[in-house]
């Protein structure tokens, strides 16, 4: 998944354990197989490949739904949350931190995004046509946090009793046992994205998932400012506002979409999070926290 | 009250198939599964004060049932199934009343050793929001012939939240009863059956699903069981019944509650209730302990009598306990457990059944049956 990843979970015996372990594995595996944008015959790149040939891609039922979340998620930000806006990426190097570098030209980012925009896709019935060349769709906002939810999924219904998976900051609790066998909650630190060694805080966590969205950990350099990895796809420019914001939600694609829009949204980002419901924390650039979570 | 956005996300996230909060059936199937069951099904002896003449032992059945459910390509499921009863005891001849005016059954002397074959074939093919299936059987005795074929269809909507289905199936049976001419016993009788149904279900939250069903049969044809003297019914029979069932898990309990409620009526004059109540109790990670009440009620059919009519007046006259007014009630504990691909499950079942049962008013009968079952069954998944 280009990031860390970490499984925990209570087992039976030795047996179902490493059964267990295996299937999840393959489990993210299969979903990095099909939806990385890096690998030369995931699904991804295939409805890539076919960008301004015209040509129509008829997807599976799992892609579908991923594409229609996705369509969701861009109507409900007003076109913030783009899968779209993979291209602009070209124009940040993310790997220097040399503050060598200079800012993208205003005419380049102009050409970027002319191949960006969910509004210009024809998605319909399952169906995919990326009209412009060089447009590109990247699930790396989505599938990340999806791969966590399946594996619960996969989890809960082979029985395991309690567990955690962590991919890429991104945490999902799970367990079948987590109500019935009186487990304990889950502790979880939310990343201090000013000191990546310690926790802001310790939250218990006993179901569910807990997204965290924020420069911290991807960022670049350019004359001594911090230029964020989350790129707003109608400006074409880094978000400013936050440094991270985490989203508690029974499921891990909901608290990171969630996590992601209201970075998206900078300062807005945390009225609309009042709004929608779910506990939050959100750090400014100060280091000051506001949210619902405790 | 939660956003709008975070509703139509919710929605929108709840519809991805690694998410689903409730499994769902209508998806082909990835494995072969193969299940052997064998049931014992033993009715009691009929009780000596209602034995008039013949065999007081009534029937013993064993039932040897075997399926096999694998993937066809992508999106078909192929279902085979067979079974084979044996079946050895009496049965009800006729009934009379003597000179005490108390009523006495008649009973088949311990003749009779039957063989019933089924054999069908179902196939699925299973589409982006639903499903169509087809299916194939014939059943065969040594006196009895049946084909039937079926087909149905279902769609799922509102984010598989809502799932409605239809149905129609048809069957021809033809019967040949033995012993003809020793017993004067009718030859070459045949009947049709046509059936529908409709049932929507819904799930209701991430823990509970309500379902309901109409469905109506219609039989043409001969209808008279022809082993049974002085036995002769309309030769068109119309059933109507309205199925309900609410299923909801209790996660504190880890187990879940299911609740049938089933209200018949049909043209021959029988309505009849059917309560079921069970509870599904999760043990451990691998089992499974079922314990299950259900309450049955039925009213006599209009021409049912308790004592057969030999005077050739009457134009329909039976006195199979079957049609009489009773009710009964049962209990069954099932175990089952699943060990890695294997699973295995016992069913124990009491059925108990009495005219002050039912509430219904109406004729009765001093044969109606009290039965216990047995029933092992393994099954196989790669």
């Amino acid at each position: 998944m280009g990031s860390p990843c970490a499984l925990f979970f209570r087992g039976n015996n030795k047996k179902f354990n490493s059964a267990l372990a295996i299937k999840l594995e393959s489990e993210i595996k299969r979903l990095e197989n099909r939806y990385s944008r890096f690998l030369p015959d995931s699904i991804t790149t295939q409805i890539n490949r076919l960008a301004g040939t015209g040509n129509v891609m008829k997807v599976d039922k799992e892609t579908a739904s991923l594409l229609d979340y996705a369509q969701t998620c861009y109507k409900q930000s007003e076109g913030l949350f783009d899968i779209t806006s993979g291209s602009l990426r070209t124009l940040w190097n993310y790997q220097d931190l040399s503050d060598k570098q200079s800012l993208p030209d205003e005419s380049d980012i102009q050409l970027a995004l002319e191949k960006i925009g969910w509004g210009k896709v024809e998605f319909h019935h399952g169906s995919i046509c990326l009209p412009v060349a060089g447009m590109e769709i990247d699930f790396g906002g989505i599938v990340k946090e999806y791969a966590a939810d399946c594996v619960a999924t996969l989890a809960e219904r082979e029985g395991c009793v309690s567990g955690m998976v962590e991919l890429g900051g991104d945490i999902r609790i799970f367990g079948v046992g987590i109500e019935t066998e009186k487990m304990p909650p889950w502790q979880i630190g939310i990343r201090d994205p000013f000191n990546t060694g310690h926790p802001h805080a310790l939250i218990d966590l006993h179901y569910g998932a807990l997204a965290t969205s924020g420069d911290y950990e991807r960022y670049t350099l350019i004359r001594g400012k911090k230029y964020s990895h989350i790129l707003n796809p109608i400006t074409g420019w880094p978000v400013e506002g936050y440094s991270s914001v985490s989203v508690i939600a029974d499921q891990c694609v909901l608290a990171g979409t969630a996590a992601s829009l209201a970075v998206l949204k900078g300062e807005n980002g945390e009225q609309w999070l009042r709004e929608l419901g779910l506990p939050f924390l959100c750090i400014d650039p100060q280091g000051k926290a506001t949210g619902t979570i405790q | 009250m939660k956003s709008r956005s975070l509703l139509a996300l919710t929605a929108s996230a709840l519809a991805l198939p690694g998410i689903a909060p409730i499994a769902r059936a209508d998806t082909p199937p990835t494995n072969t599964n193969i299940a052997y069951r064998v049931s014992s099904y033993e009715e009691d002896k009929l009780p000596e004060e209602f034995l008039f003449a013949g065999s007081a032992e009534r029937y013993d059945i064993t039932i040897h049932q075997f399926q096999l459910v694998t993937p066809v390509g992508e999106n078909y499921g192929l279902t085979l199934s067979t079974s084979v009863e044996s079946m050895s005891g009496a049965s009800p001849w006729y009934a009379v009343t003597p000179f005490d005016g108390e009523q006495g059954i008649v009973m088949s002397g311990a003749t009779i050793h039957e063989k019933r074959r089924d054999y069908s074939v179902g196939l699925r093919r299973y589409l982006d929001n639903g499903s169509l299936g087809f299916n194939v059987g014939t059943s065969k005795e040594n006196d009895y012939e049946s084909w039937n074929g079926g087909f149905d269809i279902q769609g799922d909507f509102n984010n598989e939240l809502t799932t409605l289905a239809g149905g129609v199936s048809f069957s021809s049976d033809d019967i040949n009863p033995t012993d003809a001419s020793l017993y004067n016993r009718v030859t070459d009788q045949s009947k049709r059956t046509s059936s529908a149904f409709i049932s929507v279900s819904q799930v209701i939250n991430q823990n509970s699903l309500f379902q309901s069903s109409v469905n109506i049969t219609h039989h043409n044809g001969f209808l008279t069981d022809p082993y049974k003297l002085g036995d002769s019914r309309p030769e068109s029979r119309t059933q109507v019944a309205w199925s309900n069932a609410y299923r909801r898990f209790i996660s504190d309990l880890d187990g879940a509650l299911h609740l049938d409620l089933r209200i018949y009526d049909d043209d021959f004059g029988i309505n009849s209730l059917t309560f079921d109540l069970s509870w599904y109790q999760n043990v451990g990670n691998a089992f499974q302990v079922i314990p299950r009440l259900r309450y049955y009620s039925q009213s006599a059919a209009d021409f049912f009598t308790p004592e057969n009519d030999f005077s050739g007046l009457p134009l329909f006259n039976s006195s199979d306990y079957r049609l009489s007014a009773y009710g009964a009630l049962s209990g069954a504990l099932q175990v089952q457990a699943s060990i890695n691909d294997m699973t295995i499950s016992f069913v124990l079942e009491r059925y108990l059944s009495d005219d002050s049962y039912s509430f219904y008013d109406g004729g009765k009968s001093p044969a109606i049956v009290d039965f216990t079952r047995v029933s092992l069954g393994l099954g196989y998944s790669f």
